[in-house]
């Protein structure tokens, strides 16, 4: 890096460091171990550039350079792959998702209405089409969790049951109280097989709940925990992935 | 923040760039706002919401955007349930004839989807007018559209007008399901009555998926049989229909 842009992303650091949410993402740039060092030096290089030229505000910066270094973490080898992943979503947000795949078919509260009826249910009858055309994430960009105990297992029955319990163990951020979740998983070679890479910081962006996991050599990267882990639950594998078809969504979903 | 900063800050925030209260970094930016709406006091969720609306005139005025922008805003209005939104929707999906290629399809969806979820519903002439602009593309939502308001009589009336697919029966399927559950007890039986009566108007594509569900719905009627059948056997059968019952020897001795 130039002297210049040392001195740019410097300053930036600085003025992040006090703030409540920034301030997590400047701590994750210091202890990033999973980027290549020419990724993370092209990653730093192009938010220098952006800060002294884009005329944008630093945060947006951060998020269009790390647009440019995505999926950039080590891939898990193929044959160490977890047959089956799991996220978690808003119960709306996949109803959304389900609405707007549906091409005009369905609207939101009628794919919610269908979500919430079927939930639990291993015959889904017409809801099934709309299902599997749904994506699993947005922005191209998947995150996911797998047991690593038993990756040919879904990795919820080894997670908290509740609301809470689901977002302290993956690490999720913000939850209102009538925020319904909705737990997904798939069979990845069904889904397509998109590689899986640890996750790096500049997959996360400026996502304050995102941690690197601290080991550099970790074949895949760990949740955090939220500080409120009352039960001690231990960090989760977690990936990332371009977004994979639904074909392999596995039946029932649950609801909580 | 003044109002039209407030606008500023919405315009960004709907595009991603700005912090929002999210569950998971892939979240839909609506949802964030809406977070962060809870959190806030009174007048500035007052502002939200003109902001909002005013983002909304803007958009329904040009009618063009960037679909995923005007997607996360249509939602965001529709969440917001503001007495003025379905009215200048409306006045925007009347007009879709006048746009043809600078609004998107996929918005064109969300509109009419956001008309179907409004607070105030829309007439179902309203809906059959929609239906007659592209009858392939709106049918499905112009049923949902009509479905909410008049599901027996003019929900029912629309089904040989669908689209004859498969997926489009599915979809009907889905509404209809949504609506039976809905509906009073005593209507149930009707509802799906009239649905099986108009099946044969429908084309065969259509109608394979909106008769298996029609057919499911079937033990109610079964039900009512054998309860009509049972009395007429009791009746035919008399005493020899009671129960018989053993007395107890010791209770004899």
């Amino acid at each position: 890096m130039t002297p210049i842009n040392r001195q740019a992303v410097d300053a930036i650091f600085v003025e992040w460091a006090g703030d409540a949410s920034l301030g997590q993402v400047n701590q994750n740039i210091s202890t990033e171990t999973a980027l290549a060092n020419a990724d993370f030096q092209s990653l730093l290089t192009v938010f220098a550039d952006l800060l002294r030229t884009a005329g944008s505000e630093p945060r947006s910066c951060w998020e269009t350079a790390c647009r440019r270094h995505k999926l950039k973490g080590p891939q898990i080898p193929p044959a160490q792959c977890p047959k089956v992943l799991g996220r978690v979503k808003t119960l709306e947000e996949h109803a959304d998702a389900i609405a707007k795949a549906s091409d005009g078919a369905l609207t939101l509260p009628e794919a919610m209405g269908m979500l919430m009826k079927y939930k639990g249910a291993l015959d889904v009858m017409d809801l099934e089409t709309f299902l599997f055309e749904a994506p699993l994430g947005k922005y191209d960009l998947v995150w996911a969790t797998f047991d690593a105990a038993h990756p040919d297992n879904s990795p919820f029955p080894s997670l908290p049951p509740t609301r809470l319990g689901i977002r302290c163990a993956l690490g999720l951020g913000h939850l209102r109280d009538d925020d319904s979740l909705i737990l997904l998983c798939w069979h990845h070679v069904e889904s397509g097989s998109p590689p899986l890479h640890r996750p790096t910081v500049a997959d996360a962006e400026a996502y304050e709940y995102y941690q690197p996991c601290p080991k550099a050599s970790h074949p895949w990267g760990l949740t955090r925990p939220l500080p409120s882990n009352l039960d001690g639950i231990s960090p989760q594998p977690e990936v990332v992935m371009r977004e994979p078809t639904s074909r392999g969504l596995h039946l029932p979903f649950e609801v909580i | 923040m003044t109002h039209p900063q407030i606008i500023i800050w919405l315009g960004r925030a709907l595009n991603g760039q700005e912090p929002l209260p999210r569950l998971t970094p892939d979240e839909s930016r609506y949802l964030g706002i809406l977070r962060l709406d809870k959190s806030l006091d009174s007048a500035a969720r007052k502002s939200l919401r003109d902001g909002t609306l005013g983002l909304l005139r803007q958009f329904c005025d040009h009618g063009s955007g960037e679909v995923s922008y005007v997607q996360e805003l249509l939602s965001l209005a529709s969440a917001f349930k503001q007495p003025e939104t379905p009215g200048i929707l409306a006045d925007l999906a009347c007009r879709f004839p006048e746009l043809p290629t600078t609004l998107h399809l996929a918005v064109r969806y969300a509109v009419l989807g956001a008309l179907v979820d409004g607070s105030s519903p829309h007439p179902p002439a309203f809906w059959k007018e929609i239906l007659e602009q592209e009858p392939e593309k709106y049918a499905l939502l112009a049923l949902s559209g009509v479905l909410a308001t008049d599901p027996l009589i003019e929900g029912v009336s629309l089904l040989p007008k669908m689209p004859d697919s498969k997926r489009a029966g599915q979809a009907a399927a889905i509404k209809l399901d949504l609506v039976w559950d809905a509906l009073p007890v005593q209507s149930r039986f009707r509802f799906v009555e009239q649905i099986q009566n108009v099946l044969g108007q429908c084309g065969q594509n259509f109608a394979g998926p909106v008769r298996l569900w029609s057919e499911k719905k079937q033990p109610i009627r079964v039900n009512k049989t054998a309860s009509i059948l049972l009395s007429a056997l009791k009746n035919s059968l008399g005493e020899e229909f009671q129960p018989r019952y053993r007395t107890s020897k010791l209770l004899a001795a």
